[in-house]
């Protein structure tokens, strides 16, 4: 009786994680758009929403962080273009992927620095920070290089295009991502602070934890990703625009919160944002196998946010009364 | 001390406003010999009297340490509802009815997810901000109206005295009346109290969700009368209106010196920005500068405008 009772305890634990309402949806999605669409199922197809979630899953790693800590960053489509017309130019120039995606993540975490600073040094409100930065950084791509596309050749593409093992080198890059920020997240200083001060800026503060660093490090980091992002996403794109990404920390944002991160900071895992990612890339994957006009994009997408977070809040109700 | 020397020392940040439209409007003088002209100075206020209308409505939202980001959102759902439903046959005076109600709607379900739902508003907004555009391109098929009767070209491009464009005088009008609210009505005296510290308000026997709720549905009000305007301006009513509307609507507020962190906020504040922000746009179009450079320009002066509030908000203290 009492090993059945503990089993019982675990598994009701185990459905009230925050990730947990994103994951069944997920596996009930996979499941309704194979059965409603014969070529969803496929490995072409499986592959495909793991190449497009990507781009959105390795930014909502980082900036889960960030979220972690009670702020946000809207900058991030920005800081990804930025980085990824980086990214273009150096390999262009040097024929070397390396030094591109160095430059990339370079120029990434230097933006994110200039968040940082702003938001912990001046103590300035990080959404009107980052609203200002998406905007002036989108302003001068648009400006230096709008209207014309810029191009890269198939040779120079392979984080994008080309498979290891059959599966596409940037799922690599992805899971390679998550781990290191599982391992930064639980394993380090600097991610349990983290937390801390998502919990409880003030008294992290008094208790002596370094507030500022560590939100100049999560903003760091946030732009280092975009920077390889970037990278990642010209490669299997081959083509950029000065308008690209626009709106992408939408998808971003809404991926870190369906995921289960709380917005107001403290709560959540790595996970988190890797369920919400990939649930996000099912969705927009299953919508055009299924042929939904594009329209219907921005409806689904916000009607999921919403239910998300209406979920969530269900499921700390719950936990809050039974747990704590 | 008189009254004047009073309100100088109050608000020295609504003082800088008034320094940096003046400013303004001196560079854009002198490099092109024309702006100190009354046509020209309500020529600038009209293409952002949408921002100004949605900018009054967020000054509250902003108050209570909220935020609705799905204004530009709104905006659009308001007008595909009145060019739609006229099209569809609807009598024109039905149609803004409907527009007026979809938009009061919209800002009242933003406002019982966050204030019944007790949900974040940030987060609240954005999926309103996806889903409400949703709506605007779905039942539209991402289509657009362009026939309206002749009258209500008049209130997009029509002048009163052959000078002052209508929806100048629209604007003034709400916002007189919206600062009448904020200042000699309990509403605003409880939103004020409620930025500051809402658990206190709470105590003190405020109706906080009353009064929240009350702030949701007056933005959707005057986003709906913003998207009346819009649509009588630019003659069509399509689901991408208003695309990018936040950014401004909020640069304004915060220009203004309303404090994101709730509690501080004027409607006079707010009404400053939106001209300031006009002023800025209409100067670098006169400049023949790149319209792409407004939005790095907004974003700039939005991050110099909460610089300023905060250096000020220090010195204070």
């Amino acid at each position: 009786m009492e090993k059945k009772k503990s089993i019982n305890a675990t598994v009701i634990r185990l459905l009230l994680r925050p990730s947990t309402p994103s994951l069944v949806f997920s596996i009930i999605l996979l499941m309704a758009f194979s059965a409603a669409a014969s070529g969803f199922m496929t490995f072409d197809n499986i592959q495909a929403i793991l190449v497009q979630t990507v781009v959105i899953g390795i930014m909502a790693i980082a900036l889960n962080f960030v979220i972690l800590l009670g702020e946000i960053d809207i900058s991030v489509g920005s800081q990804l273009a930025v980085c990824a017309y980086a990214f273009g130019y150096v390999v262009t120039w040097t024929d070397s992927l390396l030094l591109g995606l160095l430059a990339a993540m370079a120029g990434g975490g230097i933006l994110g620095l200039i968040n940082g600073l702003l938001v912990a040094k001046l103590n300035l409100s990080s959404f009107i920070v980052t609203l200002a930065t998406q905007n002036v950084l989108r302003g001068i791509l648009l400006v230096y290089a709008g209207g014309g596309a810029m191009n890269l050749t198939a040779e120079h593409r392979a984080l994008g295009i080309g498979t290891f093992l059959g599966i596409n080198n940037s799922v690599y890059v992805f899971l390679l991502v998550f781990a290191v920020c599982a391992v930064l997240s639980r394993h380090t200083t600097w991610g349990r602070d983290v937390y801390a001060i998502g919990g409880n800026r003030g008294a992290a503060g008094m208790a002596g934890l370094p507030v500022a660093s560590t939100y100049i490090r999560a903003y760091m980091l946030l732009g280092i990703c975009c920077g390889l992002t970037g990278g990642i996403f010209l490669c299997q794109i081959g083509q950029l625009q000065a308008a690209i990404a626009n709106g992408y920390e939408m998808r971003v944002i809404a991926a870190v919160a369906i995921g289960g991160t709380s917005m107001a900071g403290g709560r959540g895992s790595a996970l988190s944002p890797l369920v919400g990612s990939i649930l996000i890339g099912i969705i927009l994957n299953g919508m055009s196998v299924m042929a939904v006009p594009s329209t219907f994009e921005s409806l689904v997408l916000g009607a999921i946010i919403l239910l998300a977070v209406a979920v969530d809040a269900a499921r700390h109700k719950v936990v809050d009364k039974h747990y704590e | 001390m008189n009254k004047f020397q009073t309100f100088i020392r109050k608000e020295p940040a609504r003082i800088c406003m008034l320094l940096l439209i003046i400013v303004v409007e001196c560079v854009v003088f002198s490099s092109t010999g024309y702006f100190f002209t009354a046509s020209n100075i309500f020529d600038a206020l009209r293409a952002s009297v949408e921002i100004g209308l949605a900018a009054l409505g967020m000054t509250f939202v902003i108050m209570t340490t909220g935020i609705d980001l799905s204004v530009g959102s709104l905006l659009a759902l308001v007008s595909v509802t009145i060019g739609f439903t006229y099209q569809a046959g609807c009598p024109f005076f039905l149609s803004l009815i409907l527009g007026i109600v979809v938009g009061i709607a919209g800002g009242a379900f933003n406002g019982v997810l966050i204030v019944y739902g007790k949900l974040h508003p940030f987060v609240v907004t954005l999926g309103t901000f996806s889903f409400y555009r949703g709506i605007a391109y779905a039942a539209t098929d991402a289509g657009a109206v362009s026939v309206f009767p002749d009258a209500y070209a008049y209130a997009g491009r029509a002048y009163i005295l052959g000078v002052v464009p209508i929806q100048v005088v629209v604007f003034i009008v709400l916002t007189i009346l919206v600062w009448i609210l904020s200042k000699k009505t309990p509403f605003g005296t409880y939103v004020t109290a409620m930025g500051y510290n809402e658990e206190a308000a709470k105590f003190s026997g405020v109706q906080v969700r009353k009064f929240k709720m009350l702030v949701y549905i007056l933005i959707g009000f005057l986003v709906a009368v913003a998207a009346i305007i819009y649509t009588s301006r630019v003659s069509t009513a399509r689901g991408n209106a208003a695309i990018g509307m936040e950014l401004n609507v909020i640069a304004a507020v915060v220009l203004g010196g309303t404090d994101i962190k709730g509690g501080k906020g004027t409607i006079i504040g707010t009404f400053l920005g939106v001209v300031i922000l006009a002023f800025l746009k209409n100067g670098l179009a006169m400049l023949s500068i790149r319209g792409d450079w407004a939005l790095c320009v907004t974003g700039v002066v939005l991050l110099l405008g909460i610089l300023l509030n905060r250096a000020l908000e220090v010195r204070q203290e």
